[in-house]
């Protein structure tokens, strides 16, 4: 369960990363986007939380990436 | 035939007048530092207007004095890291302490309680005696919006206006998602996705549900990644439009352009910010008072 678990975050995590290498010159005339810097973090915290003992652990610490991302890209795009 | 050219000329007279140029004047010293954080909250309150920083500071802006009395806020634990804010109800405030946390906030800058949710939440917002709480995307088509009372927090029922939209599965697109709202008139209050130029104002009713796409968002140059920086409803369906500038002295966006429209959108009057802005503190059906990245309020009039 804890390998499978770890193997989809992995899969996540690299799409993230192709996704993002794969869009950038379209935007390279604009300002960055606040999304970038933050997308970066979620690959490791995957990791971390891939690396958690127990199903349940492993599982909220996923969740917790994903709104640690959230956090990070709001408070670039929304902070005034 | 003459009445046919009377109505004419008065058109054209009442055109020319609502498009008359804006004029700007700052009208407090600085009042802010650099010091005090990004502003992650904001909310209206009677005569203030309130602001909370990521410097876990709380702002009240008294509007009718043109000051800015700041106050530490006291009481967050370690792995708090707030966000949002939202006057509800007698001039309660309230913030997201976390993703399932609201806390309530005195004026002097405690936190006084705090109130678990059972599905986290992303931002708060408020209008009359109801919080907005901004639901984490799910399916395409669900509302980014849900109303609750503080009654009852759990018990949420969908905001009209702002809908998910399908995702795709690789390009990951978090602004997306993102809400922000505006300051309200009454019960109507704007809100937007963040990387998007159209408009909801709502009372809550789907029938009283309007969608704004004003067109002079995209003819000015604004930054396409966040369009629309602030907004507020006035009286008499007036609409200020705070668009983006591409960048700021400190590297944050600003707003830069400030444009008088209305509930269609129309370009009545605009004017480039000089400081920029940082967030719209009031507004009226012929002005507005902005808080400047210079730290002074500013204010906007029309002629």
């Amino acid at each position: 369960m804890a390998s499978k678990i770890f193997r989809r975050r992995a899969i996540v995590a690299t799409l993230v990363v192709m996704a993002l290498a794969a869009s950038r010159p379209a935007w390279a005339q604009t300002p960055p986007n606040p999304q970038d810097a933050c997308m970066s973090q979620l690959t490791s915290c995957y990791y971390w939380a891939a690396a958690q003992a127990g199903f349940w652990t492993m599982w909220a610490g996923g969740i917790d990436c994903e709104l640690q991302v959230i956090d990070c890209i709001r408070r670039a795009v929304l902070g005034r | 035939m003459r009445y046919v050219v009377l109505a004419v000329v008065m058109t054209t007279i009442a055109v020319w007048a609502n498009a008359m140029p804006l004029r700007q004047r700052v009208v407090s010293g600085p009042e802010l530092t650099g010091g005090d954080g990004v502003i992650i909250g904001r909310a209206q309150c009677g005569a203030s207007t309130w602001l909370l920083t990521d410097a876990r500071a709380l702002l009240e802006v008294r509007v009718a004095e043109r000051a800015i009395v700041s106050r530490s806020i006291r009481g967050f634990v370690a792995d708090e890291r707030p966000w949002g804010l939202a006057c509800v109800g007698a001039g309660e405030l309230w913030t997201l302490a976390d993703y399932r946390t609201l806390a309530r906030l005195s004026a002097s800058g405690e936190v006084t309680s705090r109130a678990k949710l059972r599905q986290p939440r992303l931002n708060v917002f408020g209008v009359g005696d109801t919080l907005l709480l901004q639901q984490p995307p799910g399916a395409a088509g669900g509302p980014l919006l849900s109303a609750v009372r503080l009654a009852d927090l759990n018990r949420a029922e969908p905001w009209p206006g702002l809908m998910a939209t399908r995702q795709s599965s690789v390009n990951i697109d978090v602004p997306s998602v993102l809400v922000a709202c505006g300051l309200a008139y009454e019960a109507s209050l704007p809100c937007w996705i963040t990387n998007q130029t159209r408009i909801t104002v709502s009372d809550g009713t789907r029938g009283r549900t309007l969608s704004v796409q004003p067109q002079f968002v995209t003819s000015a140059a604004v930054d396409p990644n966040l369009p629309l920086w602030d907004v507020a409803v006035a009286r008499s369906s007036a609409l200020w439009v705070l668009t983006s500038a591409a960048s700021g002295e400190s590297g944050r966006r600003v707003g830069g352009r400030l444009t008088r429209s209305n509930l269609r959108g129309d370009n009545l009057g605009a004017i480039d910010l000089t400081p920029k802005a940082r967030v719209i503190v009031s507004a009226t059906e012929h002005h507005v008072l902005l808080l400047t990245v210079a730290g002074t309020l500013m204010e906007v009039n029309t002629p």
